[in-house]
């Protein structure tokens, strides 16, 4: 008897959760009210958590809609099954299933706890959620999906034909046929990446979207309630923070997902350049072409716009040039200006970069996805990324001249013509880089084994065997910063021999996994 | 460069200086433009800090403010006020004591109780003056930001006191901004500010001859039209299909003072956009793209037109035709038409144009036809060169905004009626109904507004109530 009024029990609560949660599809404007336990609050977040890095891998490689839509179902299948409803469910399922959709709901709202408190984190962490909506959302069953639409408080009604009698010269313009398509009208704040992109036609403040990118405004419906939604729970965090057991978990969380972080403050890494080493290293191959591209500029004008002095100088900064190095460096490489001039107008940014000025943050040095993605270049600028921004022409200019063969360059060109810009420098260093690499791993085996360390001498054979060929490292990592490309080239080849080539050694040892902090064991 | 040659010229008249040392730095700094002062792209990073790093042309010029010439006071009464006989330049006498005037300036002209009108808004918002952001540039080259103010009373007490020579318009903040520090960082945070538009002829240095004068207005001119338009408001309910695109009433275009227009939308609406719908609305208006290394900057889609490059269209293309072509020495020289011809995708085209404008004698305008003619005729079976003849139109003429100062919630913009410090030329309104007949050289000079109040004066009162 027992046993079954507990039955009983948990099956009301079945019944309960899965009216809590008639559909796969979640909003999340409500709390999670189940209590979980400290065990599984970390697993259930760490769950999540992968899936949202499969989608930023799938995103920072590339990949094509399909593929990512595979790589995506399949993280999902593995760490976030949400099964979709059964026709005719058994109490089994129901409980199965709820199970999924608290699990799901539960996840989401540990990591908006762990992932609130800087912008920066937020940021990465409404992109990859909305991606995420995004991809489930297309998935979705039409039956389910245009009911479970029908709940949401989503005012997107289709426009009359007296409305569209009004703007039909315009939608004709951007819509060349358009008889049998049905068109929104929302404010053009709820679909500001279509207005972007001049693929609706705005008219008084609303925009008219076409069914096709009904999708589009669903997942920016989406997108904008969770910014809004995160940004109340960074107000309200002070409060948590009392709770200490769940502090060290979120900040471990958070701490998980945390890009490799290139902060480049001075002295980090053991070794530091002098303004003296710059310009050689530029024609060493040791600087990404965004890099490169700057440097030339900087000599040839002996000056750099606003824009191209932060990109460079923060580059500068993570490569390990002291304060006082970057001021001797960049005072020198503004040749035209008075002392005067210098340390009113430009030391102060300088100092500023290194957080000696103003708000005294540390600022990190732009990743590839920032430099790409924000601010475009200007007339006049030189800053951005060369296999996004420049033209083809100049672009294979600048990649001959980095030392890549006609053949790969072509295949760079290619690359990059079809978006995939960061594994286009991937290409470029695989192509330039790389041997020189593997040559001063041999030499370094070499010296290594003459003075009888075998242990790195057998590591540099493995590294040398593993590659197959000798003047191959094997796969290089996606270049996601441009400091990773520095510190890959500059420490693994003879101008970092002295410093970096053991590290290079240690690290591969490691598998290559590990950061830099791992290395004086 | 636009001010150099200016600078040159009116030394060498006025002062016969052969060269100055802010004509030296121009050449090196001239065209990194807002570069610091209004703050870059990523402001929100640097944590809203102040960035000292003036623009050349923000600068207070150093010959105006710091060589005192003749003493003050008759002077500028006798000298009767002859606007238009100096030659065609925007740049200012550098005989005058820039303070001087300034000072009378701000008491006797500059519109306070209008422009503490305009930013209270009706007083809607409690506090939306008072954590307004203003910031002054003083003629000692110092730069106050995060200024704030209880009320127009206390904001003209300390321009009178400060007679900056510049001030800025910066954002409604959570807080006031004067008292910021005592705030912890990361809780002060822009909250609404009007959107702005800053245009400016240096972004149109690869486009446009090399000599300035009014004919260069006419880009300005052009960027009114068809920003204007794009922003405007339904203008009234029966004409429905006349409306425009975002719908914004409130749309104050200002003369920068030198060589630029700015544009203040003050629409509710408009103040309250965040800044990812501020980048949008930025995306959707510009068409021209691109850094030095992108010679293409502006590509269009051949399928299909969107309205507002239809518009758009409308108002470049006679334009072009009429003005540009020939004012602009786009068509002229060689090394001129290489530059357009790099806009067109088709080698076998450029050859032939090429040969047929070996013709020395050929105009401008008859170059234009020839390659209209050539691309729509071509461009039946050649699809890459539909869009061509839209493209190099654009890339000739439409607007070239400064995005960063658009985007950015706590960038800064000079406010309306401030006074030029190189040109002394007030920052007037420019009603965009008649922009065409706007003339940047006939904007009032600060000089000449004064000297009318001192004969005003004289006559009037018996004496001149301005210091000396
Ligand atoms: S992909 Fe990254 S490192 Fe390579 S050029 Fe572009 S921004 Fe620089």
């Amino acid at each position: 008897m027992n046993n079954n009024t507990k039955r009983s029990r948990t099956d009301a609560a079945s019944r309960k959760v899965t009216t809590e949660f008639p559909f796969r599809l979640n909003w999340y404007s409500d709390l999670p009210t189940a209590e979980v336990s400290l065990a599984d609050f970390e697993t259930y977040a760490l769950n999540r958590l992968k899936v949202l890095k499969a989608i930023e891998n799938a995103s920072v490689r590339n990949r094509n809609a399909e593929d990512t839509k595979q790589i995506v179902r399949a993280a999902c299948e593995k760490y976030l099954r949400l099964e979709p409803n059964h026709p005719a469910p058994t109490p089994e399922d129901n409980r199965r299933i709820a199970a999924q959709r608290r699990m799901d709901q539960q996840s989401h709202f540990i990591l908006r706890l762990a992932f609130c408190r800087t912008e920066d984190n937020r940021a990465w962490f409404v992109k990859h959620e909305t991606a995420l909506f995004k991809f489930r959302y297309d998935d979705e069953m039409l039956s389910d999906r245009e009911i479970w639409i029908s709940q949401q408080s989503l005012s997107a009604a289709a426009i009359t034909s007296q409305e569209r009698a009004a703007i039909s010269a315009d939608l004709t313009c951007l819509f060349p046929s358009n008889f049998d398509m049905k068109f929104y009208k929302v404010p053009f704040e709820h679909v500001l990446s279509l207005v972007a992109r001049r693929a609706v036609v705005v008219k008084n403040g609303f925009a008219y979207v076409p069914g096709t990118e009904y999708s589009t405004l669903v997942t920016n419906a989406f997108k904008s309630s969770l910014t809004t939604q995160l940004e109340s729970f960074a107000r309200a965090l002070p409060r948590m923070d009392e709770d200490d057991r769940l502090v060290p978990i979120l900040n471990s969380i958070a701490r998980q997902c945390a890009m490799r972080d290139y902060t480049g403050t001075e002295g980090q890494n053991g070794d530091t350049l002098t303004a003296n080493d710059i310009d050689g290293l530029v024609p060493q191959g040791h600087f990404p072409l965004c890099m490169s591209n700057l440097h030339a500029h900087l000599k040839a004008d002996g000056h750099l716009k606003h824009s191209g002095r932060l990109q460079f100088g923060l580059f500068l900064k993570g490569t390990g040039l002291p304060l006082e190095e970057a001021l001797v460096y960049w005072r020198r490489a503004f040749n035209k200006l008075t002392d005067d001039k210098f340390s009113k107008e430009y030391a102060y940014n300088i100092r500023f970069n290194y957080g000696k000025e103003g708000s005294r943050k540390d600022y990190a040095p732009y990743s590839c996805s920032k430099i790409i993605m924000s601010n475009h270049p200007a007339a006049g600028d030189h800053h951005g990324c060369p296999f996004r921004h420049a033209t083809p022409e100049s672009l294979k200019g600048m990649v001959l001249k980095a030392g890549a063969s006609e053949a790969a360059a072509l295949d760079i060109a290619r690359l990059s013509k079809e978006g995939h810009y960061q594994i286009a420098c991937t290409k470029l260093f695989e192509v330039t880089r790389a041997p020189a690499i593997a040559r001063a791993r041999i030499a370094v085996a070499a010296a290594a084994s003459a003075s009888g360390s075998d242990a790195a001498a057998a590591a540099v054979a493995a590294a040398v065997a593993g590659g197959n060929e000798s003047v191959n490292i094997g796969i290089v990592d996606i270049i996601e910063h441009p400091n990773q490309w520095f510190d890959m080239s500059y420490r693994g080849t003879d101008a970092g021999k002295r410093r970096g080539a053991k590290k290079q050694l240690d690290q591969d040892n490691d598998g290559g996994a590990a950061g830099p902090m791992d290395i004086d064991r | 460069m636009f001010s150099d040659t200016d600078n040159k010229d009116n030394r060498s008249e006025i002062l016969s200086q052969p060269a100055s040392p802010s004509s030296d730095n121009d050449a090196t700094t001239g065209k990194n433009k807002k570069a610091g002062y209004a703050q870059p792209q990523s402001a929100r990073d640097l944590g809203n800090e102040l960035e000292i790093n003036f623009d050349e042309d923000d600068l207070p010029t150093k010959t105006a403010t710091k060589t005192t010439r003749k003493s003050f006071g008759v002077n500028y009464i006798t000298a009767a006020p002859a606007p238009s006989s100096a030659p065609l330049s925007l740049m200012l006498d550098s005989d005058t004591d820039f303070l001087a005037l300034l000072d009378c300036f701000y008491r006797r002209l500059f519109p306070f109780r209008e422009f503490y009108r305009w930013l209270s808004y009706g007083l809607v918002q409690r506090n939306y003056f008072q954590n307004r952001e203003l910031s002054f540039t003083l003629a000692s080259d110092s730069y106050l930001r995060f200024q704030s103010f209880k009320d127009g009373e206390e904001l003209k007490h300390r321009i009178l006191e400060l007679k900056p020579v510049k001030i800025d318009i910066g954002a409604v903040y959570n807080a006031k901004p004067k008292e910021k520090k005592s705030i912890q960082e990361g809780r002060f945070n822009a909250l609404e500010r009007e959107l702005v538009f800053d245009i400016d002829m240096t972004d149109y240095d690869p486009i446009r001859g090399a000599d300035i004068c009014l004919k260069c207005w006419d880009f300005m001119t052009v960027s009114i039209k068809i920003l204007d338009r794009a922003l405007e408001a339904e203008k009234n309910k029966k004409d429905f299909h006349r409306a425009e695109d975002f719908g914004f009433k409130h749309r104050l275009w200002v003369y920068s003072g030198r060589r630029g227009v700015h544009c203040w939308v003050c629409d509710d609406r408009a103040r309250k956009l965040n800044v990812e719908a501020r980048r949008a609305i930025v995306s959707y208006l510009e068409v021209v793209k691109g850094g030095d290394e992108n010679s293409k900057k502006v590509s269009l889609s051949s399928k299909s037109t969107h309205p507002a490059i239809r518009e758009a269209e409308k108002i470049l293309g006679p334009i072009f035709t009429t003005r540009l072509i020939n004012n602009q020495d786009i068509l002229t020289s060689p090394e001129k038409y290489e530059k357009l011809l790099q806009l067109i995708p088709d080698e076998e085209l450029k050859k032939r144009l090429r040969s047929s404008w070996e013709n020395k004698n050929k105009r401008p305008v008859e170059k234009w036809s020839e390659i209209m003619g050539e691309t729509q005729a071509l461009s039946k079976k050649k699809p890459a060169l539909a869009a061509t003849l839209q493209e190099i139109l654009f890339n000739y003429s439409y607007p070239r905004l400064d995005s960063n100062v658009s985007i950015g919630l706590n960038h800064l913009l000079k406010a309306p009626f401030c006074v030029h410090p190189k040109t002394g030329r007030v920052c007037i309104p420019i009603d965009q109904k008649y922009c065409d007949s706007f003339n940047p050289f006939q904007a009032p000079k600060v000089f000449d507004l004064i000297n009318e109040i001192s004969a005003y004066d004289s006559a009037h009162v018996g004496g001149p109530s301005v210091p000396g």
